[in-house]
Formats: C-alpha cells, sequence, structure tokens
C-alpha cells in the first residue's frame, strides 16, 4: 500500500493498543474539543508534548504521522501566512515594503500549526493502534444510547466498517485504472491545475460505476447471509472497560487544567 | 424422501419499467433432494442466477412457487429459516466479504441470526478448518489471494450451517490452482452431506457433478445424470454449450472410425479403451 494511511492500523500490544475503543474514542473526540480552546502558546505546546508522549508510548514510528500530515500541510502552510500577513499586535518584528510582521503574527500561526496538527496526530494515533473492528464497535456502542432518539448507531457503525474494508479495495483500482489510462497516453503530471484535475475524470467514472456495482453486490451477499438490520443481532467481541482506561480520564482533567490555568 | 428445494411451475420476470417485461424463467419444474451434487449450464441471460435467486427468497416467483424443506418463500415468516437452508456463494469474492478481518467476516453471519457470542468462536473455528484458513484468522481481506477470498466466502456461508449450498459461478474469477481447492471444497461438503449447486460455464466443472442442468432461453431443457449424459453429451452444442474435451476427442475419433464403444461413463474409461486400441496395433 503505497503512501495511503488513513485508516490504516499497526498491529501492536503497547499500553495505547490495549486501551478499550470506546475510552479512546471518547477521548479523542474530547481532546479534539479541547484544542479548539487552547489558545495560548503555551497550553499548545504541553499538548503536543502529550501527544509527543502518547505517539512514543504506542511505538509507532513517527514518520507515518509525517506521511498523515502530508495531505494538510498545505493548508497549515496556509493558514500561518495568512496570520503572519493579517495579525497586528505587540511588536513589530519584520518590515517590508507591503507587508508587515508583527510578533501576535507568529504567535497566532504557531498555535494555528499546532492545533491542526494535533487534530491530525490525536486522530492518526486512534486509527494506528485501535483495529478497524474495535474503533467500529466501539462507536455503534458509544452511539446506542442515541437510539432512542432516532440515531441508526448499528447502521452507522457498519458503514464505517465496510468503508474501512474497502478503502485498500478501491485505492488498488485506482491505482490500476490510473495505470490503465496512463498506457494509453495520459499524463498526469502536466498542465495547471485544473487541467489535471480534468484529466483525472477517465479515473473517477469507472471508479464510481465499480463501486456502485460492488455496493450491489454486497447487498445481494449480505441479504443472503440473513442480514436483517440490528434487529435480533448479537455481536460477537464484547468491550471491557479496564482499569487502564482510568488513565485516559485523568489525563483528561489535567489537559482540561492546564486550559484554566492558561486561559486569556 | 421430500425433496430439499421444490420449482412448481415456476415463471419469473423482473419488474422493470417496460409495459411488457420477457419472462426470464418459463415454467420450471424442478425437485432436488437431500445431499444431491447438482450442476447448472446455459449460457449468458439464460436465467442461471436468477433461478439460484429463486431458491433462497433473495427473489420471489411471479408465478407458481419455491418450496424450500417444505417451506414456501414467499412466506414472510419462514424467509430466515429458509435463507440458513439455502446458503449462496457468488461470483466476485471481493464483493461478498463485509467486515475487515477473517474471523469477523465469518462471525458477521452469525450475528444475524442472533447466536450467542459465546457459542461463536468454535463455529467460526470449524468453519475456518473447513475452508482450510488456519493461521489467516487475523488478516485482512485485502491482504488474501483470490482463491482464498472465495474460500472466505464459503466460510462465512458454511459456519450457517445450511444444508444446500448454491455456487454461482463461484469458479470463474480464479486461477487454476484456486478454482481446484474451491472443487475441492465442494465435492467435500458434499460428502459431508450437503447438497451442492453449482451454477458454471465450464463444461469440465459441470461434469464433475452427477446431476446436470440445461437452461436455455429461461427453460430448463436438459436434466440428466452425468454418467447417462456422456454419451449424447454432443448434444450440448444444440444449445450452444462447451462439451468437455474428452468427450469431444470420443467423438471425432468415433466418427474417424475408430471402434470405440458408443458408451463411455467417464474420462478413465475412455483413456483405457484408447489405450487398448493403441496397444493392439
Ligand atoms: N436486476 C435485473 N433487472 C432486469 N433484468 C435482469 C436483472 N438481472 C438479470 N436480468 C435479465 O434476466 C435474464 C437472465 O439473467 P441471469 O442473470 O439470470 O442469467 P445467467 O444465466 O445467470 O447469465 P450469466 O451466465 O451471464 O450469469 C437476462 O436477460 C438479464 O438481462
Ligand atoms: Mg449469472
Amino acid at each position: 500500500m503505497n503512501g495511503f494511511i488513513v485508516g490504516m492500523y499497526l498491529p501492536g500490544d503497547s499500553f495505547v493498543h490495549q486501551l478499550d475503543p470506546r475510552a479512546k474514542l471518547g477521548f479523542a473526540f474530547i481532546f479534539m474539543f479541547m484544542v479548539f480552546f487552547a489558545d495560548r502558546l503555551l497550553a499548545c505546546a504541553i499538548f503536543l508534548a502529550f501527544v509527543l508522549v502518547a505517539i512514543h508510548i504506542a511505538k509507532v514510528p513517527y514518520r507515518l504521522f509525517f506521511t498523515a500530515l502530508k495531505p494538510i500541510i498545505f493548508i497549515i502552510l496556509l493558514s500561518s501566512l495568512l496570520h503572519l500577513w493579517m495579525t497586528k499586535g505587540g511588536e513589530m518584528i519584520l518590515a517590508f515594503p507591503g507587508i508587515t510582521i508583527y510578533e501576535e503574527g507568529i504567535r497566532q500561526a504557531g498555535i494555528i500549526s499546532i492545533r491542526l496538527l494535533l487534530l491530525v496526530a490525536i486522530a492518526s494515533l486512534l486509527t494506528f493502534t485501535t483495529s478497524p473492528v474495535d474503533l467500529t464497535d466501539g462507536m455503534e456502542s458509544l452511539l446506542s444510547p442515541l437510539r432512542k432518539i432516532g440515531v441508526p448507531a448499528h447502521e452507522l457503525a457498519l458503514m464505517m466498517s465496510i468503508a474501512l474494508r474497502f478503502i485498500p479495495t478501491l485505492w488498488e483500482e485506482t491505482e490500476k485504472i490510473r495505470k490503465a489510462q496512463m498506457a494509453r497516453g495520459i499524463d498526469f503530471e502536466e498542465g495547471h491545475i485544473l487541467k489535471r484535475l480534468k484529466k483525472h475524470l477517465p479515473i473517477l467514472i469507472p471508479l464510481f460505476i465499480s463501486a456502485f456495482r460492488r455496493a450491489e453486490d454486497l447487498a445481494l451477499a449480505m441479504e443472503a447471509r440473513c442480514y436483517r438490520g440490528s434487529e435480533g443481532r448479537t455481536k460477537w467481541r464484547q468491550l471491557h472497560y479496564t482499569r487502564r482506561d482510568l488513565w485516559l480520564l485523568l489525563i483528561l482533567i489535567l489537559l482540561g487544567m492546564v486550559l484554566l490555568i492558561f486561559r486569556h | 424422501m421430500e425433496p430439499i428445494i421444490q420449482f412448481e411451475h415456476v415463471w419469473f420476470r423482473y419488474q422493470v419499467d417496460e409495459p411488457d417485461p420477457p419472462w426470464v424463467l418459463k415454467d420450471i419444474r424442478l425437485n432436488i433432494d437431500p445431499g444431491e451434487y447438482v450442476s447448472i449450464v446455459g449460457n449468458n441471460g439464460s436465467g442461471k442466477s436468477t433461478l439460484a435467486r429463486l431458491a433462497n427468497g433473495l427473489l420471489l416467483p411471479t408465478k407458481g412457487r419455491v418450496m424450500i424443506s417444505g417451506m414456501e418463500t414467499s412466506s414472510e415468516q419462514d424467509i430466515w429459516q429458509i435463507r440458513r437452508t439455502v446458503g449462496m456463494v457468488f461470483q466476485n469474492p471481493e464483493n461478498q466479504i463485509v467486515a475487515t478481518s477473517v474471523e469477523d467476516d465469518i462471525a458477521f453471519g452469525l450475528e444475524n441470526i442472533g447466536v450467542p457470542p459465546l457459542q461463536m468462536e468454535e463455529k467460526i473455528k470449524n468453519a475456518v478448518k473447513a475452508v482450510g484458513l488456519e493461521g489467516f484468522e487475523h488478516h485482512e481481506p485485502h491482504t488474501l489471494s483470490g482463491g482464498q477470498k472465495q474460500r472466505l466466502a464459503i466460510a462465512g456461508v458454511i459456519v450457517l450451517e445450511p444444508d444446500v449450498i448454491i455456487f454461482d459461478e463461484s469458479t470463474s474469477m480464479l486461477d487454476p490452482v484456486g478454482r481446484k481447492t474451491i472443487l475441492e471444497i465442494m465435492q467435500s461438503l458434499n460428502r459431508r452431506g450437503k447438497t451442492i449447486i453449482h451454477i458454471t460455464h465450464s463444461a469440465e466443472e459441470a461434469f464433475m457433478a452427477d446431476r446436470m442442468i440445461v437452461m436455455h432461453q429461461g427453460e430448463c431443457k436438459l436434466d440428466e445424470a452425468t454418467g447417462r449424459l456422456y454419451q449424447e453429451a454432443m448434444r450440448l452444442k444444440e444449445w450452444e454449450l462447451d462439451v468437455p474435451l474428452e468427450i469431444e476427442l470420443w467423438d471425432r475419433l468415433r466418427q474417424k472410425g475408430w471402434p470405440l464403444p458408443d458408451k463411455i461413463i467417464n474420462k478413465e474409461e475412455l483413456v483405457s479403451e484408447i489405450w487398448r486400441l493403441l496397444s493392439r496395433t
């Protein structure tokens, strides 16, 4: 799988791997929420330090996180530049004709970069250390209380599981179609961005057609295997919280305190 | 003995927007007994897959009725029992796998029918063993070969302990090795008492069954024990079907005037007849 790591799972037996998926999901969700309130550089730095330690404990190679970051590097750069350019306040650091950079601009650029980095890192850490099965089971279990108000917990979890199941398949297929189109003389690297996007149409259309075919086949196969929604269904894997999961609660409280202490 | 599958004057057409859709199946009468090994052949669009889908209630007959172990497929309360009785393996192995690991995919069917979680472990283990996927339990489906994927699909079906398993061109997308394994699994399932229905385009594979059904333009044109079919296999050409190579050879040699017997019952007999003739000259 060349460079495609969204939703990838790295089997292992680290402390992070052994945490209950529900605890991890809940943690990641609240953590992401908290990241939006981390508006001080120091708080951001502490959050970042925590994530680095967590990655270390999970024994996930750092380079994988760089690969995960690649698609959003552009966004990080753009938003940092905007902050450098637009934000005024504090001392003047640099002055060029047409652009003046203030201290506050640098600070804001740093904060926004770290925030985006944190979001990607925590989401990747979650998928790297949680098998797709656990991830979807955890999601189903967390959402199931909402069934009463009409949230289709089981269906959502199944959808996610099928999506994770078919990502590698569709990715492989994309590559195959791409090569086939290249063999017919399409050069995907040439031309400006709009032109290049247009060249990808001959990949997308066959891919969509085949995906719909697959969906139809799969629905039939599921029905033949007695699938009939969540009604009367049992689950093979049963989730169990352990004492380990309390650590996540503790960490959340600590991080919450960090936010409070360094508030504006 | 009561047939496990009964088609009683079944007519079927798909509901499409056209005013008068054509009949896809016409007056099918068919009985299949428990433990039989049946192959169904016929050219594209002759209605084989449609027939298979009628046999486990994925489709319901337009006219007539389909009975499975005495249950009618149109009965809403029996449909789940019917789907547990008649399992189905499809053509594309990729598109039958739902879950993100081998064992979880096998568990999918058990979860659907509400088996208590503690009883699943044992059943999953047995299914894995029956298709020879030991050691792959934790693998992700996309890391398996085509043949292994198809074996996984079979495991997902047999874990529900169906009496009948229909294979709808399940070997057609595999390489020769994968194909051979699947055929062996079919035979071993049949020896253990399962009713096997194998839909195929390969004459050779079709002749491995004990009974062969020929479909042509929605009609059942021929329904015969394969042992008896050997001598009239050239008739298969009437419906634009392939004839196994050895039968073609036997027929041509006879036309050339070789004194071969006009009844052969299998490939081995033909080979020994030819040897006898050759060693005499
Ligand atoms: N979902 C559908 N809607 C409308 N018509 C259909 C549908 N599925 C099949 N048909 C038509 O019904 C006829 C029989 O199709 P069926 O798939 O049963 O044939 P088959 O014998 O399995 O062919 P093949 O060897 O190609 O698999 C064909 O003419 C086909 O076009
Ligand atoms: Mg078919």
